[in-house]
């Protein structure tokens, strides 16, 4: 058997080790979902960071790079800080919100801000679409990579990649999801390092790159792209990187790790980590496209500069590490998929509307349930693979980020939005990002369907019932508004005053023994 | 030229990493000035049941 093919085995076995040891842990809804709201800093940033990435940042990302130069780099760019912002925006107030609001899922905690269950039909509607589409492309691509690194069939390779996802999934629930996260994180940012390293020294240094580029074409070099194909297409440029700088915002299986965090005062360290590992990771792939126009100049498809490039620095061993990352990318994001999926159904359709006085365990059961299905659905669909699936995938991140970047922003940021607002931003958004998809604007879709999406929200916000004095109150409480003072300040404050009484005492005393001073 | 790249290239590509760790740095010590002034002991801890 060839070497990759076992440490791919043994990478599976591995991930379904941590599925089976957190199996026990996840007792009630809350832990099963939420992983019971006790997430620290570093997981909460890799689970965050490998969910977001997909396996397109090992395959189509250095295509990109490999056809138009260092202007690939711009999507870099973008995802880079996206971090930032989802943290540092988000972090604090939606941990601190969703759990005053006592909500387990992103749908819930829209529907209990707004206070209307008009919100939670359309969001789930919503939801559920983009989930559909989403999880449908990340199984087609678990297969095809599969297919193309391993030589599998590709409905062996479905079955094979996507069940040891499922199983995972299925028995560990938050705990196995985000423990698998780090680890995928950690070897998907390792094996690109690895490979990054060699191959610009195989170069002769960043300098030599650059010099070889500019002999070949000097538009590699230009922030316009090969060819200066893109000169003056500022909208493009725009919308690259604003997609993944704030798309994150919108995304329900993204912003739920906020709601896991052990803590609002996790936010911060969580940035940190979260920041690092984007920098070491999100530019790397791109750069080795880069690399593969002088090390593989006849290759004969783009998408496999990595893998192609791992082959020819490392021995066979370290080379199957480097594709295990590649999967790895994959499963990190349809992992969090499939588990948000559960959670929509069993917590926004069941608990909440079915059967309301259902037990934690059958809550539970009704998660794995969903998860089994939709895994064995997708999996299905993804073998028969019918003409135009892959237009479905084309709407799904658009529409979800463009419905509900407004509505989660200002649910914490804006006391003023009201249910109206929240619907005609999430029905106006994710319209507009639709149908310009589906008129062939893709490239500016993500940017009028965002810009649609705030005016609607702040037009309609000026319209219908007005959000309640004590939503507000918790809007200000998760602001950290007339927060109680921290008990280290408090316990500062009173050793201060302690002396300055102390003080005043020994004053008064002397004055009724010595009036005359 | 910076690195064999013209200088707006290398601004445009490859000067984002060490402005964002910069940004998250400054971001960091604001946040944390914050989180000292905050009781957020009801919100910390894992949820019990």
């Amino acid at each position: 058997m060839r070497i990759e093919i076992i440490v791919l085995f043994v990478y599976f076995i591995g991930m379904i080790g941590v599925g089976l040891y957190w199996n026990k842990r996840a007792k009630s809804s809350e832990d099963y979902m939420l992983g019971g709201r006790g997430m620290g800093p570093f997981i909460t940033a890799l689970t965050l960071q490998t969910t977001a990435m997909s396996g397109y940042m090992f395959m189509g990302g250095p295509a990109l790079a490999y056809s138009v130069g260092w202007f690939a780099l711009f999507y870099a760019v973008g995802d880079a800080g996206g971090g930032i912002v989802n943290i540092a925006v988000m972090g604090r107030r939606m941990r601190r919100l969703s759990q005053m609001l006592d909500c387990i899922s992103p749908v819930e905690y829209l529907e209990k801000r707004y206070e209307s269950k008009n919100i939670k039909i359309v969001a789930s509607v919503i939801t559920i679409f983009g989930l559909a589409g989403y999880i449908l492309a990340q199984f087609l691509a678990a297969g095809k990579t599969l297919a193309k690194l391993f030589d599998f069939p590709l409905a062996p390779a479905l079955i094979i990649g996507v069940g040891v996802i499922l199983f995972y999934t299925f028995v560990g629930g938050y705990f196995a999801v985000a423990w698998t996260d780090v680890i995928q994180g950690i070897i998907m940012v390792s094996a690109v390092i690895g490979v990054l390293v060699l191959s610009v020294n195989e170069i002769g240094g960043l300098t030599a790159l650059n010099t070889k580029l500019a002999a070949i074409d000097p538009t590699y070099l230009s922030v316009w792209g090969k060819d200066l194909q893109y000169q003056g297409a500022w909208g493009v440029i725009a919308s690259a990187v604003l997609i993944y700088l704030i798309g994150y915002v919108g995304l329900p299986h993204v912003v739920i790790k906020h709601m896991a965090m052990e803590s609002p005062k996790a936010a911060k360290t969580t940035l940190l980590y979260a920041t690092i590992w984007n920098q070491l990771f999100i530019f790397s792939p791109y750069i080795l496209g880069i690399c593969g126009i002088i090390l593989l100049p006849n290759i004969a498809d783009k998408e496999m500069v990595i893998p192609e490039l791992a082959f020819m620095m490392f021995p066979g061993i370290v080379a199957a590490i480097v594709l295990t990352a590649i999967m790895s990318a994959i499963m990190s994001t349809v992992a969090a998929l499939l588990l948000l999926t559960g959670t929509v159904w069993s917590i926004d359709l069941y608990k909440r509307g079915i059967n309301p006085n259902a037990s934690d365990k059958q809550v539970v059961f009704m998660s794995r349930l969903s998860i089994f299905v939709v895994g064995v659905v997708g999996i299905t669909i993804a073998i028969l693979n019918p003409p135009g699936i892959f237009m479905l995938v084309i709407f799904a991140f658009g529409v979800m980020a463009c419905s509900f970047m407004a509505p989660f922003f200002c649910a914490i940021w804006w006391r003023k939005a009201n249910a109206t607002g929240a619907l005609a931003s999430m029905v106006l958004g994710g319209g507009t990002n639709l149908v310009m998809t589906a008129m062939g604007y893709g490239d500016s879709a993500f940017f009028a369907g965002a810009i649609v999406s705030i005016i609607a929200m702040i037009v309609g916000s000026q319209f219908g019932k007005k959000t309640t004095p004590e939503m507000i109150a918790m809007i200000d409480k998760a602001a950290a508004k007339n927060a109680k003072i921290a008990p280290k300040l408090q316990t500062a404050s009173s050793k201060h005053l302690a002396s300055e009484g102390k003080a005043v005492a020994q004053f008064i005393r002397n004055r009724e023994f010595n009036p005359s001073c | 030229m910076i690195f064999g790249m013209p200088t707006i290239s290398f601004l445009a590509f490859l000067s984002w990493p060490l402005t964002f760790t910069v940004t998250a740095l400054i971001i960091y010590y604001f946040m944390a000035k914050q989180d000292a002034l905050t009781d957020d002991s009801e919100f910390e801890g894992e949820v019990k049941h």
